[in-house]
């Protein structure tokens, strides 16, 4: 859990060590709202990670860092390092990158912008220059896929 | 508003603005389809969030554990939380939320015998003690203990606040008389964990004093609490 968490806010963050405060911050509170997490609001990482990126979020607004993040290519990976890849990739990961690397790019691009930039769909349409039903219609499409990835066995 | 169907996979990236997040999630309430859809986009941010997965630095998890150590009211939660016993065996019918305790633990069973791992080695043992001291004039505390081990978990809640010159501390009284056993202070709150090792065999009592801050020797309060063990 702490690499999903860690690596959700470096995604949004970039910079490694406010990610990692972002990331402390998260797990301690994790900890102490353990009890009173609710199972029927969906599984427990995907709402640490949605935690994690609302706070990754919220800091990049405070700080109004997004300026200097312009510069960068809009939710790009950060460059592998292939000495991490090989401690964190077990099967699972593998699997889950390939399902995410095998969206259609427009899937890829429109989620990743909504979930790593923040940005609505409103202003993803824009950025994109593609008609709002059209962003909409490949988010969901492309959550779905990767969410049939799961009942495929992955657990 | 039929559109509002189309906003479940934005709802479920939390990518929503305030007010269409209110107008979906009163959308949500009525309308079955959304709510089976949103189960399935939420699995779907679930891989997306393993997918962006990277090794946290090695001492974030020490830094984490640390604070969670300090923290007395989420070490009292984790008590609570956590299976009586056999929790290993136990794993898969525990609930979600112990999972996630559980998860967060092993981060930092990875990287560090820590206090955590101690509690929750007490709370798993085999020969688990629960002892229970409800009308005590600090409030209720319990002491769960494992004599196999020799170690056992003090909780208290409801503890008055001390003066900065005092301390509470605890002592294991056997035949040969009193031994402290951990000096502590209180949360904010007033509850406490306190990890005790020693001889936890039948006939010794756990005992709270209040003493100058630093702790004694010998106890030198009144005997606020005794729990003699089974």
């Amino acid at each position: 859990m702490a690499d999903v968490v860690f690596g959700i806010a470096r995604r949004v963050l970039i910079d490694p060590a406010r990610a990692e405060e972002v990331a402390q911050d998260v797990l301690v509170e994790v900890w102490k709202t353990a009890s009173r997490f609710d199972p029927a609001r969906g599984s427990a990482l995907t709402f640490v990670a949605v935690m994690t990126r609302r706070r990754a979020i919220d800091v990049v607004r405070a700080t109004e860092s997004s300026r200097k993040r312009e510069t960068r290519d809009p939710g790009s990976p950060p460059a592998p390092d292939p000495v991490a890849d090989r401690v964190v990739e077990g099967d699972e990961n593998a699997r889950v990158r390939r399902a995410v690397g095998d969206l259609t790019d427009l899937q890829r691009q429109a989620i990743e912008l909504a979930f790593y930039r923040g940005l609505t769909h409103a202003q993803i349409a824009d950025k994109l220059g593609i008609p709002l039903g059209t962003v909409k219609a490949r988010v969901r499409d492309g959550l779905l896929r990767l969410g049939r990835m799961v009942e495929d066995g992955d657990g | 508003m039929a559109d509002l169907h189309e906003l479940a996979a934005f709802f479920a990236l939390d990518a929503l603005d305030p007010d269409e997040r209110q107008a979906f999630e009163r959308h949500l309430l009525g309308c079955e389809q959304c709510q089976v859809e949103i189960s399935e986009l939420s699995a779907g941010v679930g891989v997306l969030a393993r997918a962006t997965a990277e090794p946290a630095p090695e001492d974030m998890r020490a830094v984490v554990l640390g604070r969670i150590d300090a923290d007395p009211e989420s070490r009292l939660a984790t008590v609570a939380a956590l299976p009586r016993r056999g929790w290993l065996a136990g794993v898969a019918a525990v609930a979600a939320a112990t999972t996630i305790v559980l998860a967060v633990l092993f981060v930092g069973l990875q990287t560090r015998l820590g206090e955590a791992e101690r509690v929750q080695t007490v709370v798993a043992a085999a020969d688990l003690q629960i002892l229970t001291a409800a009308d005590s004039p600090v409030g209720p505390a319990r002491f769960a203990y494992s004599a196999q081990l020799g170690q056992g978990v003090f909780t208290g809640s409801g503890l008055p606040a001390l003066g900065t010159d005092q301390t509470y501390e605890l002592w294991l009284i056997g035949t040969e008389g009193p031994s402290p056993a951990g000096i502590f202070l209180p949360g904010e709150d007033g509850t406490a964990v306190v990890l005790v090792t020693g001889d936890l065999d039948t006939g010794v009592t756990l005992g709270l004093t209040v003493e100058p801050q630093g702790g004694s020797n010998q106890p030198t309060g009144e005997v606020l609490i005794a729990l003699p063990l089974d």
